[in-house]
């Protein structure tokens, strides 16, 4: 807008400085015009003409000036029908318009302002207290102009940011998130904003019969907590690729956190390899894993039994994994508190309780999608950090 | 989410009183890092969470980040007053092998 008003004023008039106000002069008598030339031009503006309000139409998207002395009754069109115009035409951006009229009756003043002008001054006029009403309108038009500036570089940050947010979560997805989470022996769901708030998800398999899986959640929110997973993943997919131990893994994946985050910030998470027939765990900081079976209605937990990965130093570290031997028609259930935390509108939240209903539903083919619906029904408004990741592991497909 | 706030009183010449108020979460980290502030291995820490009703892990962090400041293995951090839920909490993540809750 400024950049346009610039080159219009260079090219147009006589090269006028450009940090120089233009003004726009509408009245059908030239004695007038004159009169308010001088003036103007002695308190330095830059001035145009219109002698009529079609004239001043034409005239104010030509030189788009900061402000326009417009005469009430003027031929072919009036002030009024000019204003209207302008101001129609000219949409969002702040058009000052000071009334300069000899009419003095309250309508026609009130009319004035009603058609949108930002003051008025009637004739005959006193040329110290016009030139301060333009003065002070011209102000509020600078103050308007730079909140206008402020807003559009703000717009602009926030789009920039946005961009490299959504680029960045690409790219983290694609290093953290692959593996073999689509094999048939899982359902699983991580809300979208987990993605990026350090909840982690990752599944390989070992071999023939086994799979290995890391779920995790890293301490707080957003970007520093989610650095973190990209080694954590890293070293998940190569050791175990390499087939190393899953107290190996653990040990590892501590160590490194151990040296590059921050006191505040670790890793609760909960490491598996999975078979037909066992489960191998070692679950630091993540709520009980759940183990169902077919012919049993009682539920095995197996509860966090270790500090948070990132915390101790390595000499300290208990990398102690339990072995667990499955059923037939057995299933693991693993997620993060995002789960039983999810709070409704008055502040309660799921729970345990009714994640473990959801569990103990007979024929649901896949308990998560039952558990996420269940959370979303009880949630009704989802807030904007939901992180929540769960998993179903189902040995008897591996 | 209601309101939460630190407070912080010396009970002793070697010993801070830090109380969270409300729900210890990452809205109160700024107040309780000040919290932290002077902290060494000669000076004793008392967490009061008895008007705390809940906490998440980046409660857990700052606790773990007043370790650090009170040096680490030698600080003595004494996590007093917890009801069910952060008791809860705090078991899960077995923090009972780094304080002392009571």
């Amino acid at each position: 807008m400024n950049a346009g008003l610039t080159v219009v004023a260079r090219t147009d008039a006589a090269h006028p400085d450009a940090d120089r106000e233009t003004i726009l002069i509408v009245d059908d008598d030239a004695t007038n015009r004159l009169v308010l030339r001088g003036l103007l031009k002695q308190a330095g503006y830059h001035v145009f003409e219109a002698r009529d309000g079609a004239e001043a139409v034409e005239s104010y998207f030509q030189y788009q000036p900061q402000a326009v002395l417009m005469d009430v009754m003027m031929p072919v069109m009036d002030g009024y029908e000019a204003t209207r115009v302008i101001k129609e035409t000219a949409g969002s951006s702040y058009v000052p318009i000071i009334f300069v009229t000899a009419l003095m009756d309250e309508r026609s003043l009130a009319r004035c302002v009603d058609i949108g002008g930002v003051d008025f001054i009637t004739k005959p006029y006193n040329k110290t207290i016009l030139a301060l009403r333009l003065e002070a309108v011209l102000r509020m038009r600078r103050l308007y102009a730079q909140l206008q500036a402020h807003a559009q570089t703000i717009k602009q940050h926030n789009e920039y940011m946005q961009q490299e947010q959504e680029t960045a979560e690409r790219i983290f997805t694609n290093m953290v998130h692959r593996g073999h989470l689509q094999d048939a022996c899982f359902n699983y769901r991580v809300s979208p904003a987990a993605i990026f708030n350090g909840d982690l998800l990752l599944a390989m398999r070992m071999d023939e019969d086994s799979y290995r899986v890391l779920i995790g959640d890293f301490t707080g929110h957003g970007l520093p907590a989610a650095v973190g997973a990209i080694p954590v993943a890293e070293t998940f997919y190569a050791m175990t690729a390499k087939r190393k131990p899953l107290r190996e893994l653990a040990r590892e994946i501590n160590c490194k956190l151990k040296s590059i985050l921050p006191p505040e910030i670790f890793l609760s998470m909960c490491v598996m390899n999975v078979s037909h027939t066992q489960l191998e765990i070692w679950n630091a900081g993540m709520p009980d894993v759940l183990i169902t079976s077919e012919n049993s209605p009682s539920m095995q937990r197996v509860a966090s039994q270790h500090l948070p990965a990132g915390i101790l130093p390595d000499a300290q570290f208990s990398a102690q994994t339990l072995r667990i031997e499955l059923s037939a028609g057995a299933r693991i259930y693993a997620y993060s508190d995002g789960v039983t935390e999810a709070m409704n509108a008055t502040h309660d939240l799921f729970g345990e309780a009714r994640l473990l209903q959801c569990l103990c539903q007979e024929s649901v083919a896949d308990y998560v999608e039952c558990t996420w619906r269940a959370v979303a029904e009880f949630v009704q408004t989802p807030r904007e950090h939901d992180d929540m990741s769960m998993i179903e592991i189902i040995p008897a497909r591996i | 989410m209601n309101s939460a706030s630190v407070t912080c009183r010396q009970a002793a010449a070697d010993c801070t009183v830090i109380s969270i108020h409300g729900s210890f979460a990452f809205s109160v980290y700024r107040q309780f890092r000040r919290a932290c502030e002077g902290a060494s291995a000669q000076h004793r820490f008392v967490v009061d969470l008895a008007d705390a009703d809940y906490m998440d892990s980046s409660a857990l962090g700052m606790l773990l980040f007043l370790r650090e400041q009170a040096g680490g293995e030698a600080a003595r951090i004494e996590i007093a007053n917890c009801n069910s839920v952060v008791r809860r909490i705090l078991s899960i993540a077995n923090f009972d092998k780094l304080f002392s809750i009571r």
